[in-house]
């Protein structure tokens, strides 16, 4: 494994700006705002990722794509951009309608979101703790 | 502002940002209940994703430019998609504006005020 690579996956998943953002808003924030955005990109992300799943299993290329495509808008949005480049592998293998990568590619995906979980979390306890 | 988006994610990011501009904000999950709410609630602006199950943003776009009543309506256009000709669909479409995804707030709120001045 290179240097580079490792780097990578020690690295955070998240890039934080938007929970940056968020906390510089602190005060004018719901309560629970992270902590239910948070919730939010733990369901949606699952639901899509099953969906992928299920798109490769039905060798369904144009659903590869969809799904691909939604989900690439909102892992980038919360700054999970590793996913978002692998929803992008996954967007071209649907374009394509080759998907004999897209199940190697989508275990990179799932093993991305096991990484990026963590980080959520330690965003929500940031939020909880009261942390600017 | 009308956020037409199906993702609730996005939807939350980016109702936040711009309720803290101060602008009241509506949200349609598809083109289909976005077309019908910007006939009836008449948005200043109207924040739309293009690629959506049902009636996409471009083609909620052509329709709203075609009708009277919604012609003038300033809209910008999110999307994944970073290629040129998916800009130049939404604008050939009508809309005013064109922003990628990764959304990034701020300077979405910014695009949206700048479009609300420009209201005629």
């Amino acid at each position: 494994m290179s240097t580079d690579s490792l780097a990578n996956q020690n690295s955070n998943p998240l890039d934080l700006s938007l929970f940056d953002d968020l906390r510089a808003e602190r005060d004018s924030l719901p309560k629970d705002f992270v902590s239910s955005l948070i919730d939010q990109v733990l369901v949606e992300v699952t639901a899509r990722i099953n969906d992928l799943k299920d798109a490769d299993r039905r060798q369904d290329a144009a659903a590869c794509l969809r799904h691909a495509h939604r989900l690439k808008g909102s892992a980038g949005t919360v700054g999970a951009h590793r996913m978002a480049t692998m929803c992008e592998a996954l967007e071209l293998c649907g374009e394509s309608g080759d998907l004999s990568r897209a199940g190697i590619i989508i275990a990179q995906l799932e093993m991305e979101f096991s990484r990026v979980v963590p980080a959520l979390d330690r965003e929500r306890q940031r939020d909880l703790s009261g942390e600017r | 502002v009308l956020v037409v988006e199906d993702s609730p994610v996005i939807v939350s990011v980016v109702k936040y940002f711009l309720e803290l501009e101060g602008f009241d904000v509506l949200v349609a999950p598809d083109g289909n209940v976005g077309l019908e709410m910007a006939r009836r609630e008449r948005p200043d602006v109207i924040v739309s994703d293009v690629n959506m199950p049902g009636l996409g943003g471009v083609d909620m776009v052509r329709q709203l430019r075609a009708e009277p009543r919604t012609a003038d309506m300033r809209i910008l256009m999110l999307t994944s998609e970073t290629s040129v000709e998916s800009e130049e669909a939404s604008l050939a479409a009508g809309a005013d504006d064109h922003m990628a995804k990764p959304v990034e707030p701020r300077r979405l709120a910014a695009r949206v005020k700048a479009l609300r001045a420009r209201r005629p």
